[in-house]
């Protein structure tokens, strides 16, 4: 499965196209295409060469792309180890506020130990994470907001250079 | 599934193909084309262009006027 979502509207409804065709308009290899056809995408008819309806195609790989997607059910992140969405360890959670907007919460996963993070509003934890204790932390101040400047200055190298 | 003919679906395939390749249309003409002729299957019910009648064309465009009216 190819890592990067594909553009179904590219596809024109009223032409028909070949694998090759469908390959070039697409971007993606000629064996994705009859991969496609293994899952599902129904050609015109049997006759060679195969040729596949651009409606037919749109509506195959909007369903395709809607597929890959998994929004996370409540009470759980998204942890990129396991690839699923994962309940977090008890203790672990915490939310970090953003200077402005919403702030992200961060947990470890109960699986894999992978510290997760899901985008939410301060007043929304209690509907996204339900029953768990979050600790409220504050966000690390930006660089022009300290009263000292950063000691990582390359200024210096600079000059005796 | 969209209601489809296979047979004619092959036709305009061979007819977009020629329009790109031997007239030299712009892909948004082709594009037109293409549309209409959707279209025009759609009033005829999909009905196989091999069988076409003149009264087809004529209802079309009846259809047409009644739909800008």
């Amino acid at each position: 499965m190819s890592t990067r979502r594909l553009n179904a509207y590219r596809v024109k409804i009223h032409w028909n196209y070949t694998a090759r065709e469908l390959a070039d308009r697409l971007g993606v290899h000629k064996n994705t295409v009859r991969n496609w056809q293994r899952n599902g995408l129904v050609p015109l008819d049997r006759q060679r060469p195969l040729i596949f309806q651009g409606a037919v195609v749109r509506a195959f790989l909007v369903l395709w792309n809607k597929r890959r997607k998994q929004p996370c059910p409540t009470g759980t992140l998204y942890c990129f180890s396991c690839r699923e969405p994962r309940r977090p360890t008890a203790s672990s959670v915490e939310f970090v506020q953003s200077p402005a907007g919403p702030g992200n919460i961060r947990a470890s996963c109960s699986e894999c130990g992978t510290t997760m993070y899901r985008r939410a509003k301060q007043s929304d934890i209690h509907s996204v994470l339900p029953g768990l204790l979050v600790q409220i932390r504050e966000a690390s101040p930006r660089l022009n907001g300290r009263p000292s400047p950063s000691v990582n200055c390359d200024f210096d190298r600079q000059t005796t250079a | 599934m969209t209601k489809h003919n296979p047979a004619n679906e092959r036709i305009k395939r061979e007819y977009l193909i020629y329009l790109a390749q031997a007239k030299g249309r712009n892909a948004a003409t082709i594009d037109g084309v293409a549309a209409s002729l959707a279209s025009f299957e759609k009033s005829t019910r999909c009905q196989d262009f091999k069988r076409f009648h003149r009264q087809q064309a004529v209802a079309f465009k009846e259809q047409l006027s009644a739909t800008l009216k």
